[in-house]
């Protein structure tokens, strides 16, 4: 199976650098819609579903390959070797940071540069660590999955109460976006949310650019602070954003603190 | 006076039907009956309806301005807020059916199905959202995941099975290749046989393909027929156990094969037929083999007759010669020679009695014994007193335990003590006593015999009674081609009885005959 049907990899633009970006749990690559258009007239841009997520293939969600996110740090490795040229700059929401660490420190010479929106290297509380979240908040949240059920098949469709306002997406991505198979959802959610990649981050030796949400459930402000100072070349910027979803809700902010990374790797930015 | 009110209440209401008072928005949006707010797009609470309040058991002041919605999540409805709610409304401006928990004041939760659709205006954005309590649906939910579950887990266990019941099919077909099986079984309904393709192989093809009940009922030997549909039959009629019946098939190779078919009927409660499973077995080889094997032993046996009868008659004669010879005047020497001509000529005629016995055990039906109800400590006795004639030299003691009758062959009787007494004083110390003990319990009669010397190797014991073998190096002039041995176990066995030895130097030897009293 080609690795473009598998993850539905769309390419846009072209340049001497290529962005890959590659979205976290919950929803597909339409997260990037804001973010995408701003880099495509000077970079080659790589967009994805990960396995399981939006329109990929569902055929190929193997349980026990991505029990692991080394599985789809595997995947991520496939994509870049196939559809990146010249340096690579990983850009990954939330999950996908770590899943770009996993594939960063296996291939180091994969990626030239890391962008993380809202990471977590851990989501649950260890000793003076602080995740955000107990044990128990993860397994409630497994619950919501497993009791919504129903809800997974159908809900989140803009249909029944007539055409919104300003629908960013036609009728055809609607279909996808943020829906999958409850199965895989679940044990997704669990991956994510059970992962624990703190050993990994000192291991990772390419620039890294950290960009915090300054009111984000998901990865506090604590998290960040950890990763700035565990991750051996690190910078962080937070963004005045309530939420996970930065690059979709404060996109100018989010491309701004990009552009600034991308200039101290010698790139030129989204000014000028 | 009551009921009467209610009537004219009831009139009063048919009347005004049409036209009730109807509530003025802001009623409206208070007391609708779903949960209604306004949302900043951050969450806040911007406006909240009392029946949402009451629903949480909370303040309209406790709420507005001072709560997120997502606030009023659990914490595993927050992250779904997170990575599901926000970026879809963000996205596609609205969503629908979502189903949450929801705190109530007291702790406890609500299942809530929310509806929210984001309204951007010049003066800014902000969401509205719906909420109807679901504690149904909840409920119907959940039983669904657990149905669901129960379902994988059949689908599960019936593949679990699928798999086991392929493992024991490639089993089955091994072990049918390996015993050169073939099955066909029986429809329960029309009674039509149905072969397997291997089943062509009986049939004298090369290679499997197709049987029909026709072609096969055709290869049957005709004279084989009528046995063969009578045994299926009377397996069916009994509704019972097992069908087994050997034919012989024409081959279209001009092979005549011997088949063994058996079979078995599965019948349900009323008695009617089930399924009927079939095994045929190739038994060619086996019975040309056993054929063959009669063909052998009967030769052996006739080979065996012929020679020692037409032995028998010269030996005779030469004995008959001796004794004429003696009556004469013959000197001290010509006694003497005649003496060990004499002696040769019974030895000739033992060997040839034992060359008969060893044939008819080994290779033909087994050696004949003809058992009678006899006194065994008195048949004993009397051949102790023959063998003491031939050993004067030696102690020779008879002892009796037990008393009654037996059935014994006496003759067969005799001939074992003799061989068993021969040994032993062959074998045995010259100086010990030589013991045989007859002795009767309530179901068992033995014989044994006893002597002291030199016990025999541990090594050679189990292997004693097999043809050919000694028990060591002693050289003895009476001793014939080691056939003794096992002539006395064959004789055991046809008082259906066997023969053991127990040897040490301790103990000294003893070699006991144990057969049933009768």
């Amino acid at each position: 199976m080609s690795v473009e049907k598998r993850n539905n990899v769309k390419v846009l633009g072209e340049g001497p650098v290529t962005m890959v970006f590659s979205h976290g749990f919950g929803c597909d690559q339409n997260m990037w819609r804001y973010l995408v258009p701003q880099y495509a007239d000077r970079f080659r841009t790589v967009a994805f579903d990960l396995v399981g997520a939006g329109r990929s293939d569902l055929t190929a969600y193997d349980s026990v390959k991505y029990s692991q996110l080394s599985g789809y740090a595997s995947d991520l490795l496939e994509i870049i070797d196939e559809f990146g040229q010249g340096p690579v700059i990983l850009v990954g929401h939330s999950v996908s940071a770590m899943i770009g660490v996993l594939a960063g420190i296996s291939v180091p010479s994969s990626i030239a540069g890391h962008v993380m929106v809202g990471p977590s290297p851990c989501y649950i509380n260890d000793g003076e660590y602080v995740g955000g979240f107990t044990r128990a908040d993860i397994d409630s949240l497994l619950d919501t999955l497993e009791s919504n059920y129903l809800g997974w098949a159908s809900s989140m469709a803009p249909a029944i109460m007539g055409a919104p306002e300003q629908p960013e997406l036609g009728m055809e991505l609607t279909q996808s976006f943020c829906r999958t198979d409850p199965d895989i959802a679940k044990q997704f959610a669990r991956v994510t949310f059970l992962s624990d990649n703190r050993q990994d981050l000192p291991k990772l030796m390419a620039p890294t650019l950290v960009v915090q949400s300054s009111d984000d459930l998901i990865a506090p402000l604590a998290v960040g602070e950890y990763l700035r100072r565990t991750l051996p070349h690190c910078m962080l910027r937070v963004v005045e954003n309530v939420g996970h979803c930065p690059h979709l809700s404060a996109p100018c902010a989010s491309a701004d603190a990009l552009d600034e990374f991308l200039a101290t790797l010698g790139h030129r930015g989204n000014v000028g | 006076m009551r009921w009467t009110n209610f009537l004219q209440r009831l009139a009063t209401e048919e009347m005004s039907g049409d036209s009730p008072k109807l509530p003025d928005a802001e009623r409206l949006f208070d007391e609708f009956p779903a949960g209604l707010l306004v949302l900043s797009i951050s969450g806040t609470i911007l406006k909240v309806n009392a029946t949402f309040c009451a629903w949480l058991g909370m303040e309209r002041e406790e709420l507005v301005g001072k709560k997120r919605l997502q606030e009023l999540f659990t914490v595993g409805g927050r992250i779904f807020h997170q990575t599901h709610w926000l970026p879809t409304l963000q996205m596609q401006g609205s969503l629908s059916e979502v189903k949450l928990d929801v705190c109530h004041r007291d702790g406890h939760t609500i299942p809530m199905m929310l509806n929210a659709i984001r309204r951007v205006t010049d003066g800014g954005s902000y969401d509205e959202v719906s909420m109807v309590v679901a504690e149904e649906r909840n409920k119907y939910e959940r039983e669904l995941v657990l149905a669901r579950k129960r379902a994988d887990e059949l689908v599960a266990k019936e593949r679990e099975a699928q798999a086991a019941l392929q493992v024991t099919q490639a089993r089955l077909r091994q072990a049918l290749r390996l015993g050169t099986l073939y099955l066909w079984g029986m429809d329960a309904v029309t009674g039509a046989r149905r072969y397997e393709d291997d089943v062509a192989r009986l049939l004298g093809y090369a290679d499997p393909r197709p049987v029909d009940e026709v072609r096969y009922a055709a290869a049957v030997e005709p004279s084989d027929r009528d046995a063969e549909r009578l045994s299926v039959e009377l397996a069916l009629s009994r509704n019972e156990d097992f069908y087994s019946c050997t034919y012989r098939l024409n081959g279209i190779d001009g092979v005549q094969r011997t088949v063994e078919s058996s079979g078995h009927g599965f019948f349900n409660d009323d008695g009617t037929l089930a399924y009927f499973v079939g095994v045929l077995r190739d038994i060619t080889e086996a019975t040309q083999e056993r054929v063959r094997d009669q063909d052998r032993a009967l030769f052996a046996e006739q080979m065996v007759g012929i020679v020692s009868h037409d032995l028998r008659n010269p030996l005779s004669a030469i004995l008959t010669g001796t004794k004429v010879l003696a009556h004469g005047e013959a000197s001290p020497g010509k006694l003497r020679v005649l003496g060990h001509v004499t002696s040769s000529a019974n030895r000739a005629h033992r060997l040839i009695e034992e060359l008969l016995d060893f044939t008819l055990a080994r290779v033909g039906h087994g050696l004949t014994v003809s058992p009678v109800r006899l006194d065994l400590h008195a048949v004993v006795r009397g051949i102790i007193d023959e063998l003491k004639l031939s050993f004067p030299d030696r102690a020779l003691v008879h002892v009796a335990e037990g008393e009654g009758q037996c059935v014994a062959d006496s003759d067969r009787v005799a001939q074992l003590l003799g061989n068993l007494v021969g040994n032993a004083m062959t074998y045995g110390e010259p100086d010990g006593a030589v013991t045989v003990t007859s002795a009767l319990d309530v179901h068992w009669a033995s014989l044994s015999v006893h002597n002291w010397g030199e016990p025999i190797p541990e090594g050679m014991q189990s292997g004693l009674f097999e043809p050919m073998v000694r028990g060591d190096t002693v050289e003895g002039g009476a001793r014939s081609v080691g056939l003794g041995l096992f002539i006395v176990r064959a004789i055991a066995r046809a008082h259906r009885g066997d023969i053991s030895v127990s040897s040490s130097r301790a103990e000294g030897t003893a070699f006991s005959f144990r057969f049933p009293r009768g």
